[in-house]
């Protein structure tokens, strides 16, 4: 896992050494929005999957 | 660290970006100097550098007029430490050359020390913290070099929030309330809880500046300082990139040349500007 991610990151890294100031700025805003939109999908998904087990198990005890 | 330069100059410039170090750095430095200086810095990629305001206000009602905020753009100089000698560097630094936020701060620090030099103060100060460790700026080797530049200078710089706990990261934890689980609850209430009360967050909120004792994480964090993206390509490298397959310290190690040499070019920068004032190289990038 760890080589793939070097071999992602490596492709990442060298479009942002050779790009100018700004661009290079815009090009590690962009990737910020993707990694956060992921790590949102992540929380929120996680957030969703905890309510339901906590709800699962209220109903079960209200239920015994 | 260093005993800060008093007695004849009682101005103090702090490097403010709202957060909840410098806030403290602030309340620190407001009780031995008349005036504190805030400087905050703007530049394109750096966005809503006016947040910042919101605890500069609150700082400006607890002190009175022994605050005073400005803003100053940094684009230029950062553009110029980033892109300085950029081939060369390239192919001796390879990807450290992405340390977008050492390099920032960099720029912020020379920017300040021009500040202080133009408006005849001796002392400076940031928020810097030892639990932001993989942040070049906030290592010690790299404030030690920085102390260097700034007292080369004549200017006194100090780190008053560095050795409190960096706080409490609330994303995982707290958002789900995974503290109810019976195992977590005993971590979070030991180690974690010794800890809070020794946080720059925790003695804000004694000071009755922060609604809670950690607010990282929350709405209010994000409305208080500048928002920037830029560390993500950073932390891509270093996480995915180098650390795996390297250790810490020889990222220290990497780091403090790096930006040993940064340090000492603009250095010199910074001497000829003192020297030649606006007819410096310098002043193209201010």
């Amino acid at each position: 896992m760890k080589f793939l991610r070097k071999f992602f990151a490596f492709f990442l890294c060298l479009a942002g050494v050779i790009l100018p100031h700004r661009a290079r700025i815009l090009y590690s805003e962009a990737l910020g929005w993707v990694i956060q939109f992921v790590y949102m999908n992540y929380i929120y998904i996680l957030k969703y999957l905890l309510a339901s087990l906590s709800d699962d198990r209220k109903k079960k005890e209200g239920g015994a | 660290m260093n005993a800060i330069n008093g007695g004849t100059n009682r101005k103090c410039v702090l490097l403010y970006s709202g957060g909840t170090d410098s806030t403290l750095a602030a309340c620190l430095l407001a009780e031995k100097f008349d005036e504190v200086i805030l400087l905050t810095f703007s530049r394109f990629g750096l966005f809503t550098p006016g947040n910042a305001a919101l605890n500069a206000g609150k700082l400006l009602t607890k002190y009175g007029g022994r605050i005073t905020h400005e803003t100053l753009p940094v684009d230029g100089l950062f553009k110029k430490v980033s892109y300085d000698r950029y081939f060369r560097n390239l192919f001796k630094y390879g990807f450290f050359l992405l340390s977008t936020c050492g390099l920032c701060k960099l720029a912020m620090h020379i920017r300040a020390a021009v500040y202080c030099l133009d408006n005849g103060v001796k002392n400076l100060a940031d928020g810097a913290n030892k639990g932001m460790h993989l942040f070049p700026d906030q290592q010690p080797g790299m404030i030690s070099m920085l102390r260097g530049m700034h007292s080369a200078m004549g200017i006194s710089y100090e780190n008053p929030v560095f050795d409190f706990e960096g706080p409490q990261d609330i994303d995982f934890a707290d958002r789900f309330h995974l503290e109810r689980l019976p195992g977590l609850a005993a971590e979070k209430d030991g180690k974690f809880m010794e800890n809070k009360k020794r946080t720059t967050g925790y003695r804000l909120f004694e000071l009755g500046l922060m609604p809670s004792d950690n607010i990282k994480g929350t709405e209010l964090d994000r409305k208080m300082q500048p928002r920037c993206f830029q560390f993500i390509l950073f932390n891509i490298w270093l996480h995915w990139y180098y650390l795996p397959f390297s250790n810490y310290e020889k990222y220290v190690v990497e780091t403090n040349v790096f930006f040993g040499e940064k340090i000492k070019r603009f250095s010199e920068l910074l001497a000829e500007y003192r020297e030649k004032g606006e007819s410096s190289v310098l002043t193209e990038y201010l």
